[in-house]
């Protein structure tokens, strides 16, 4: 043995050496000297002596190592005893070399913890014995051992928390879990109690550098046992199975624990030592994780709702106190995450039911602290500093304060009324600038910082708190909303000052200037929209109750005239009409629509150049808000209406009219002005999209002469609408013809319209198709532009289907499909047009075909067959891609199989009536897709299949279509099967679950059919027994995803029924490679219990579970000792 | 990375006046950089090169849009950049594509091609940049297509000048 010592350490020194001191065959000898050891079959004699005799750490950590795979590797060999005295001498080992390196010291104490866990399982015994260490350790006062004691306890945890942090010991997630739920019964409490005590001891001793050091652990022990993530009574399915480490778990002990948690000096202690190491980064952040877990604490501890009254109680008296001396900036995101789980998980109820003498001060507290936080949050952005806590911390605390805002709850209402006054105006203070606000001013270093387009924009970024910030200015629409007017008129007097200047000859620019203005309004804007409007995606857009309330109120006594005076004149003229007597809202508004106005006429002077396209974006963006809710609203829905806003924006009002036109010249002016800003093009084209798509003014809006104007403009493509970027073209197309589904006054009108919008587009494809010399014509740059832009436009006509329209847009696209065919023949050497055809086809598929009748697809069909047809005339020979058609090749196979799942999925989703009786010569589905099918195969080589949206589409495509209907797939061209089956094979190899999950279903669904219709022979039958093999060593040797367990039984299952020779051959072939006669026996006996007599052979459904449930034995007896992990 | 701006460009939409060249068909058409689209064809320092990458920034908060074109130049693979105010025009080349029969390949890779008129020429080479780049490989694909009564396709890019030959197939007789 102190030869194989020596050899050790010279392995060790070999491989720790520079690269320039030894070989590279020196260092692989070195390795395997050192895997030799790891594998070794009994090793415990010769680690035990190597831990007595060798001084090398590496070699200690490697013995270490192979004493814990060892283990448990071998377990079931080991008699009780044997395994009794490893753990009592590696704990004495550990004791007695107080000089042990950590890292020899941690794999130690580890390969104990599994020790321990592993026992339990077998003996059904708690944790006790160790524990009983652990605190005799602990109590010895000799502070390296206590350290022991806690990397001790720290190694259990994670190895009992069957998460990553668990060591692998080739047992199924059921036992682990089983263990977990039993150590969470008997011994995690005890834990945290003993940990307590020794924390509260040490908290009285002289602070030297070890004790500090001890705290610490212990600290994050205790850390680790408020964050634990306790084994729910249910567990929920696709938890089932997996280890991974929860993120943000609330504290949620089991009722037992309520004794130790509900005393009346736990909180406040961790309070106390919190204030001790708060200066510590490592042992503050501990403290307050676990400040913060106890402020989530929940669940069955908790008897009923006066306990959970007495601990909030507790909890915020305590935590009041803290407060008290100050939060250090290093605290601000422990006590945001603290209120914010307070109100994540105690009911307001609860807080409303705590005494006014501390609710009251708490609440105080909280608005403080939240003020706070904004201000330094703007203070770091003005920094430009990385780590932004106090953004972060803000957003926490402004999500408590959401939930108080938004809810009724009797929490004292003046109190949260003036918290959320403060908190509005530090908000809006922090983001305007000087003299109102206290936002720094940008230097010019900044002014040039460059934007990209994935920048998050500050509508996305801070959404969080701008709805909260909204949410409490509607708790208080008398000052909030006036001010927000206020600021808006005079920044707009300001900035329409500043344009005028520059008209003036000789103007010098002032950016800087500008640049604050813009600034200013852009969150004005984003503050007001907020404000005015809640969140109303998925439902309804309603004007807020409060506002409405406030509206009501402010309305009495006065009268609308000088709201509607003010509204029709303060567009233009401001100067001229008095403010005071205007309804608050309208006001408002009414400076949205300044801006917009002195905007456009800027433009007109030639002044684009001047403005900001993020403000009008933001504009456009509060319009549209704005308009969903308050333009032209539905009386009904609400209980009482204010007589300005009916009389401003209502139905059937001059004020509601002239607004509406007001907004879609806004509208058309954006579209002509700002085709080079993408941004205000989307924006103005969802403020578009949300007036069409509310009936009620989409009604309206086709009455205006604008609309119809756009609509013209748009299909003769006439400039400077040819500017906008490709995907706005698609947008405003849908938009348009959406706008056309609305109800018309008079048919006449409609059917106009339809002309203008749709037949418009097709007199220019009709134009362009008509060229003489059409094969020389078509290949000039003007008529492939033209030709690409009206393949977006049908794409954009697609995008509008609805059932209410299919009937006409079906009619119209149908033609236009059978041109695209003519053009992808004139066409198949223009990548760009063909990937455009692909997709108009696609859109069909997409959003038409669920809607269309049998007599409707059938002609779909013919069109997608003769475009496929024209596609592989030019396609089929394209064996190799060219380097840079590839990305096109890609995408269009992409939106090739896209169209054909959406073709197969007709067979499911179908609102059309069925055919009526008499129509034959159906064509069906999964004929079409089969043609696109034998199409694609050949074009699938192993380079495309590594993009991993491609290769899923297509896997997805090819198991859909096995499933439903498996003798297609099996009646392929031989040489089609076998490429198919190529994709399968490479599929199985892929890192994605998903994709192999894929692969497996598609061999099952192959397989089953094989079996059931006995083609013992044919193509299929044969390629099937490839995959026997390949599965067989997948599942037994390789590693494997537990998740696709039930999915590759079935697979196993299916393949051994149809190659049940070969299968025999191959446990026949397996067997004999077992050197070792014990786990030749114990394979064997897997194997027959794996398939035992009583189960036969047959896929059909009672098998097929039994195979399951002797598969899952088979995989947790076998994996186990063939799987040397 | 900064770029240095030269721009060619004329500025604004309004005037229309391209040179429609001799061919009677122009060369290039001017389109304003917004509408580009990824894919598409631009000229980038007067080299026809096909659109790669396509994304906007802007200058400051409250600048205005620029496009930033990464381009791969059609004849030589080589990629160019370029970054201009979306409201300016940049030009577009007229990249047309013609079939051929291959008649034959020499060891030199210059192709005796034919029309479907019939005519021929022999003035093409075989690239690096055609999707099958080797002389060797061109044969096998002739020899396998003639064994099918099918012929050997190539098409032929043109722009700006320039000629190059890209995709290479097996197809039925183009006449």
């Amino acid at each position: 043995m102190e030869a194989k010592i020596r050899e050790l350490e010279e392995a060790s020194q070999a491989l720790l050496a520079p690269p320039n001191v030894v070989s590279q065959q020196e260092r692989q000898e070195a390795e395997n000297v050192l895997l030799n050891l790891r594998k070794s079959h009994m090793p415990y004699e010769l680690c035990h002596y190597i831990l007595e005799n060798c001084t090398n750490d590496y070699v200690l950590f490697h013995a270490a190592s192979t004493l814990k795979e060892a283990v448990i590797r071998e377990w079931s060999l080991l008699s009780s005893d044997h395994i009794q005295s490893l753990r009592s001498s590696l704990l004495a080992f550990v004791t007695q070399r107080s000089q042990l390196q950590p890292y020899v010291r941690e794999q130690i104490l580890a390969t104990l913890a599994v020790i321990v866990k592993r026992a339990r399982l077998d003996t059904n015994e708690g944790s006790s014995g160790v524990l009983t260490d652990i605190a005799r350790l602990v109590g010895s006062g000799d502070l390296s051992l206590q350290l022991i004691a806690c990397s001790l306890l720290t190694a259990l945890l994670n190895e009992y928390s069957s998460s990553s942090r668990a060591s692998d010991v080739g047992l199924p997630w059921e036992l682990h879990c089983k263990c977990k739920t039993a150590f969470e019964t008997e011994e995690l409490q005890q834990v945290l109690s003993f940990c307590l005590q020794v924390l509260g001891e040490l908290e009285e001793q002289q602070k030297s550098r070890e004790v500090t050091a001890v705290f610490n652990r212990v600290l994050a022990i205790i850390e680790q046992v408020l964050t634990w993530d306790f084994v729910p009574k249910h567990i929920p399915r696709r938890n089932v199975g997996t280890f991974v480490l929860e993120q943000n778990v609330s504290f949620r002990p089991p009722r037992k624990w309520s004794n130790l948690l509900l005393k009346e000096g736990l909180v406040p202690m961790m309070f106390r030592v919190h204030s001790k190491v708060r200066q510590h980064p490592e042992m503050a952040n501990h403290s307050l994780q676990c400040l913060s877990q106890l402020a989530s604490l929940n669940g069955p501890v908790f008897a009923d709702r006066e306990v959970s009254r007495e601990y909030l109680t507790m909890y915020i008296t305590t935590f009041l106190h803290f407060l008290s001396g100050g939060v250090e900036d290093q605290e601000a995101l422990g006590v945001a995450s603290i209120i914010s789980q307070l109100f994540v998980f105690f009911p307001l109820r609860v807080f409303a039911s705590l005494p006014k003498e501390l609710i009251t001060p708490f609440l105080q507290s909280m608005a403080a602290i939240t003020n706070m936080f904004c201000l330094a949050a703007a203070k770091e952005e003005s920094l430009h500093e990385d780590d932004q806590k106090h953004l972060e911390a803000l957003q926490k605390t402004l999500d408590a304060w959401s939930t108080i805002a938004n809810e009724d709850v009797g929490l004292p209402e003046e109190c949260i009324t003036q918290h959320a006054l403060s908190i509005f105006n530090t908000y809006l203070q922090c983001h305007l600038a000087p003299p109102e606000g206290s936002r720094s001013a940008l230097n010019s270093e900044e002014d040039d910082e460059e934007y990209e387009e994935q920048d998050e924009s500050d509508r996305e970024k801070f959404q969080g708190m701008l709805i909260a910030i909204g949410a409490f200015g509607r708790r208080v629409p008398s000052h909030s909303l006036p001010l927000i007017s206020r600021l808006l008129e005079s920044r707009i007097s300001s900035l329409n000052l500043q344009l005028h200047n520059l008209k003036q000859p000789g103007a010098v620019n002032s950016t800087p200037t500008l640049g604050i203005l813009f600034e200013d309004l852009h969150w004005l804007l984003l503050v007001a929209g907020h404000v005015m409007m809640d969140e109303a995606e998925g439902e309804t857009p309603m004007i807020p109750s409060s506002i409405m309330q406030y509206s009501i109120e402010q309305s009495k006594g006065r009268d609308c005239q000088s709201t509607l005076a003010f509204l029709a004149t303060a567009i233009n003229d401001p100067a001229s009409v008095s403010a005071d007597q205007v309804d608050p809202v309208v006001r408002l508004t009414s400076s949205v629509f300044r801006l917009c106005a002195i905007e456009s006429s800027a433009i007109e002077v030639g002044l684009a150049g001047h403005i900001s396209p993020e403000v009008t974006s933001s504009c456009m963006w509060f319009l549209r808000r704005w308009a969903r809710a308050y333009l032209l609203p539905d009386e009904t829905y609400y209980t009482e209406m204010s007589m300005p806003l009916t009389m401003a924006f209502g139905r059937d009002t001059e004020g509601g009219q002239f607004v509406l036109s007001f907004l879609i010249n806004k509208v058309v002016s954006n579209i002509q002005a700002w085709g080079s800003e993408a941004g205000i093009i989307e924006d103005t084209l969802s403020l578009l999209l949300a007036m069409v798509e509310k009936r009620a003014t989409c009604t309206q809006l086709v009455k205006c002469e604008a609309v119809w104007k756009l609509a013209k403009d748009f299909s003769a493509n006439q400039h400077p609408l040819d500017t906008l970027p490709v995907s706005a073209k698609r947008t405003l197309c849908q938009t348009l013809v959406l706008a056309g589904s609305a109800k018309f006054e008079k048919d006449e009108n409609k059917n106009e319209y339809w002309q203008l919008v749709l037949q418009s587009l097709e007199q220019r494809l009709q134009v362009v198709m008509s060229q003489p010399d059409l094969r020389r014509s078509l290949h000039s740059e003007a008529s492939k532009a033209e030709v690409l832009c009206l393949l977006d436009c049908l794409c954009g006509v697609t995008e509008a289907s609805r059932m209410d329209n299919i009937q006409l847009l079906f009619n119209f696209m149908h033609p236009m499909m059978q041109h695209c065919v003519k053009l992808l023949d004139f066409y198949h050497n223009y990548e760009e047009v063909i990937g455009l055809i692909l997709e108009v086809f696609s859109a069909v598929a997409n959003q038409q075909i669920c809607y269309l009748s049998p007599a409707n697809c059938k002609k779909f069909y013919e069109a997608v067959l003769s475009m496929m047809q024209i596609y592989a005339q030019h396609n089929i020979g394209r064996k190799t891609i060219s380097k840079d058609v590839e990305d096109f090749q890609f995408k269009d196979l992409c939106t090739f199989m896209e169209m054909l799942t959406n073709i197969l999925s007709k067979d499911f989703i179908d609102f059309a009536a069925p055919a009526e009786d008499g129509e034959e010569d159906e064509v069906f589905a999964v004929d079409v897709v089969l043609y696109g099918l034998n199409i694609i195969i050949p074009l699938m080589s192993e380079e495309l299949l590594k993009f991993p949206a491609l290769c899923s589409s297509y896997m997805r495509l090819t198991v859909y279509l096995a499933e439903i209907y498996p003798h297609k797939v099996c009646e392929l061209p031989e040489d089609l099967l076998r490429t198919l089956f190529t994709s399968v094979d490479l599929g199985l190899a892929n890192v994605s679950t998903d994709i192999v999950k894929i692969g497996m279903e598609f061999l099952t669904s192959i397989a089953s059919h094989v079996f059931h219709n006995k083609m013992i022979g044919s193509n299929p039958h044969q390629a099937l027994s490839h995959f026997l093999k390949l599965v067989f060593r997948m599942l037994l040797m390789e590693s494997f995803d537990m998740d696709l367990m039930d999915t590759a039984s079935e697979t196993f299952f299916a393949l051994i029924c149809c190659h049940q020779e070969l299968y025999q051959k191959l446990v026949g072939e397996l067997l004999t490679q077992q050197s070792n006669s014990e786990s030749h026996q114990r394979l064997l006996k897997a194997f027959t219990e794996l398939t035992p007599p009583s189960l036969q052979l047959n896929i059909q459904r009672s098998f097929k579970n039994q195979f399951r449930e002797n598969f899952e034995l088979f995989l947790v007896n076998v994996r186990g000792f063939l799987c040397i992990k | 990375m900064k770029f240095n701006i030269q721009h060619p460009h004329t500025t604004m939409a309004d005037d229309h006046d391209f040179d429609t060249g001799t061919s009677g068909a122009a060369e290039s058409v001017p389109i304003q950089c917004s509408a580009l689209r990824k894919g598409g064809y631009v000229c980038i320092k007067q080299k026809a090169c096909k659109i790669v990458e396509m994304s906007t920034s802007k200058t400051g908060k409250h600048g205005h849009a620029k496009v930033h074109l990464v381009g791969i130049e059609i004849f030589t693979g080589k990629k160019f950049e370029d970054v201009c105010p979306s409201t300016h025009n940049m030009m577009v080349p007229n990249v047309l594509r013609k079939e051929y029969e291959v008649v034959d390949i020499d060891s030199d890779g210059f192709f005796t091609l034919m029309t479907i008129e019939g005519e021929t020429r022999d003035d093409l080479k075989l690239t690096d940049l055609a999707s099958v780049s080797r002389v060797d490989d061109v044969i096998a694909m002739k020899e396998k297509a003639e064994k099918e009564n099918n012929v050997v396709i190539v098409t032929a890019w043109s722009a700006m000048g320039d000629e190059i030959i890209k995709d290479v197939k097996i197809g039925k007789p183009l006449a």
